[in-house]
């Protein structure tokens, strides 16, 4: 018998007047695994991460944590879950020390005077985030990268077993993007789940062996990371060479590569650089020939990796939409309502 | 960002299942987070100060407030200073301190956008919004307590033995007067949580620190005019601010107290609808994201 997942949701579903937000999204994060949640803004992401933390109230569906059904709207977050939603913020009077403090007395750490939780171990906390330095200080002088490292300091208060971030990097210059993904895999190979909401494709396809993608508020994709590669479209490559004319000649002889040039940017001597979308042997093939055919490759950039092509073929502005309800009207959600891709 | 260490252990060992915190906890945290604000000082050293102004404008300016109940013998010091300030306070002075206490509670977490950071702790919206009423209503009373028992010792210090005419001509005097005047200032409580629920209510349906604010206060202005207006007295007594003047009744000779019942009456229900609204809203609310 297989474990039951660490988080599952099935077919929650949130709408605002006729039209949904979230339609009847299921999804499954593995104990101690991180799951990658992609999509473009307003697919939903930030309004499903808020019906996992109670914040927003689910039309239908269920959320069930370790198998077991919970209703966070109504009777509160579970103590083995914590999140941090994109931009938090806390009250800007106090430092980040005592927001901090303030939280865990929210979450009874600090009934009657006794504290579960050490100032040490709060100490350990605000270095593990980059932030001891600075706790100090009122939180109306902190960034958003700051206020980002204090909302994860928040969320680890809680010593969760589930963690749902939504866009944890945002506003973290690279480097601190880079220990915001080394303190997920530490996370990570202490047994924590993560549901892992970004933009950033590179990072999440870096942590997550699996994702979900939303389009319109439905799962779009649901898979591995390496199956969506597999089938993802060509990736772009953009070209300058030292015969344009000559290369799209070459290029029309080939099959498997479409080359052409790149509208609105700007090459070199000011004119349109080519853009190649071939698969890697069909492209290896294609600057061989420019060689055979005197065609010199001066540049050579790649503008889209076949993660970011899938990812825009399935969150493209025309793929699929949830059906409109009349207003007012409320039911569950059509169960004929396509959920494209999805790899099992 | 730092170096991190190399483990995680703080943070991810496993959840003890932690005791949820309970109302009384949270009101003590929300407690403590109000009396530390400036504005709440500010407010206290006000409640604190305020007979001492009285007395100090009154005998500057030379004239006595004689229309108001008990004015004339301001200046004689004595229990005449806290029941001629119980008098305006019941006006707009309740009202105010109790929504400057109540209305700010909810619409601040709304102005900061720090509803999401609370609301996913180990605790759930009910307690959230009892620990949060419980703590701004009772340091609003606090206020008004504090405004009382400084307006009875400043008279008490300056006019120790002063008598008093009550409302029925009887005369007044020693520690029989002190004990009524303590008990009309005590009767304003209930009618003082009616204003701090209003401002509650307002302040979750509104999101907003002066509408909360000021709708009490203006509240509380209107209804002592159309309390003036000649309404039949049963209506009278269904207005949210008539709880203010039913101390009368304790001067009196006998004593009426039927009013003072039937207005408390009042004042609970208006608080429970107050607060229902209010609780309905906040449960029920989508907190966005900030």
């Amino acid at each position: 018998m297989s474990h039951p997942a660490r988080l599952e949701t099935r077919g929650l579903t949130r709408r605002y007047g006729a039209s949904y937000a979230v339609a009847g999204v299921s999804l499954r994060v593995a104990p101690g695994s991180i799951h990658g949640l992609l999509g473009r803004n307003g697919a939903g992401k930030t309004t499903f991460i808020a019906m996992l933390l109670g914040l927003v109230r689910p039309d239908a569906g269920s959320i069930l944590l370790d198998g077991a059904p919970v209703a966070p709207f109504r009777d509160g977050v579970p103590s083995q879950v914590a999140g941090v939603l994109d931009s938090p913020r806390f009250r800007p009077g106090l430092s980040g020390r005592a927001n901090l403090t303030l939280l865990r007395a929210y979450d009874g750490r600090t009934i009657g005077g006794r504290t579960s939780l050490r100032d040490v171990d709060l100490q350990r906390l605000l270095e593990q985030v980059g932030l001891a330095a600075r706790a100090d200080e009122p939180v109306r002088g902190y960034s958003l990268g700051m206020r980002q490292r204090l909302g994860l300091a928040a969320a680890l208060l809680r010593r969760p077993r589930l963690l749902v971030l939504d866009e944890p990097a945002n506003g973290l210059d690279p480097a601190g993007a880079l220990q915001v993904g080394d303190l997920l895999r530490r996370l990570q190979a202490e047994g924590v789940s993560i549901l892992l909401s970004s933009h950033d494709l590179d990072q999440v396809e870096d942590l997550c062996p699996d994702v979900t993608v939303l389009g319109h508020g439905t799962v779009a994709y649901q898979g591995s990371v390496n199956h969506l590669r597999r089938t993802a479209p060509a990736p772009t490559v953009r070209l300058g060479t030292s015969d344009d004319a000559l290369a799209l000649t070459v290029g029309s002889r080939l099959t498997g590569v479409e080359v052409g040039h790149a509208s609105g940017a700007a090459g070199a001597a000011g004119r349109e650089p080519l853009e190649v979308r071939a698969p890697q042997p069909e492209l290896d093939r294609y600057v061989l020939a420019l060689a055979r055919a005197n065609v010199a490759v001066r540049s050579m950039s790649v503008q889209r990796t076949s993660l970011h092509a899938a990812f825009h073929a399935l969150t493209a502005d025309d793929g699929p939409r949830p059906p409109e309800t009349p207003q007012g009207a409320c039911g569950p959600v059509p169960s004929s309502f396509p959920l494209q891709g999805v790899a099992s | 960002m730092r170096a991190a260490p190399a483990t995680c252990r703080p943070a991810a060992a496993p959840a003890r299942p932690t005791r949820r915190p309970g109302v009384a906890s949270l009101s003590r945290v929300e407690l403590v987070q109000l009396v530390g604000q400036p504005r709440t000082q500010v407010a206290a050293v006000g409640c604190l100060l305020a007979p001492l102004a009285v007395v100090i404008v009154t005998r500057l300016v030379g004239t006595v407030p004689s229309d108001t109940l008990f004015g004339r013998w301001l200046p004689d010091g004595g229990m005449a200073l806290p029941l001629v300030m119980l008098g305006f306070a019941g006006q707009w002075g309740i009202p105010a301190l109790m929504s400057l206490m109540a209305a700010d509670v909810f619409a601040a977490e709304d102005r900061h956008g720090t509803w999401p950071a609370l609301m996913t702790r180990s605790t759930t919206r009910g307690r959230i919004f009892a620990g949060k009423a419980v703590s701004a209503t009772g340091v609003g009373l606090g206020l008004v307590a504090l405004l009382g028992a400084s307006a009875i010792l400043c008279g008490r210090l300056l006019g120790p033995t002063q008598p008093l005419l009550g409302l029925s001509g009887q005369e007044l005097a020693g520690d029989g007067l002190t004990g009524l005047v303590v008990m009309a200032w005590l009767t304003q409580l209930l009618p003082a949580l009616v204003f701090g629920s209003l401002a509650v209510m307002l302040s979750v349906l509104t999101r907003s620190a002066a509408s909360g604010t000021a709708g009490p206060v203006v509240l509380g202005l209107l209804a002592s005019l159309v309390g003036m207006a000649g309404l039949p007295e049963w209506l009278r007594e269904l207005l949210p601010g008539t709880g203010f003047e039913t101390w009368h009744g304790l001067l009196a000779q006998p004593a009426f107290l039927g009013p003072l019942l039937r207005t408390s009456l009042v004042c609970v229900w208006w608080i429970a609808l107050f607060l229902l609204v209010a609780w309905r809203v906040f449960a029920r609310r989508d907190v966005r994201t900030s």
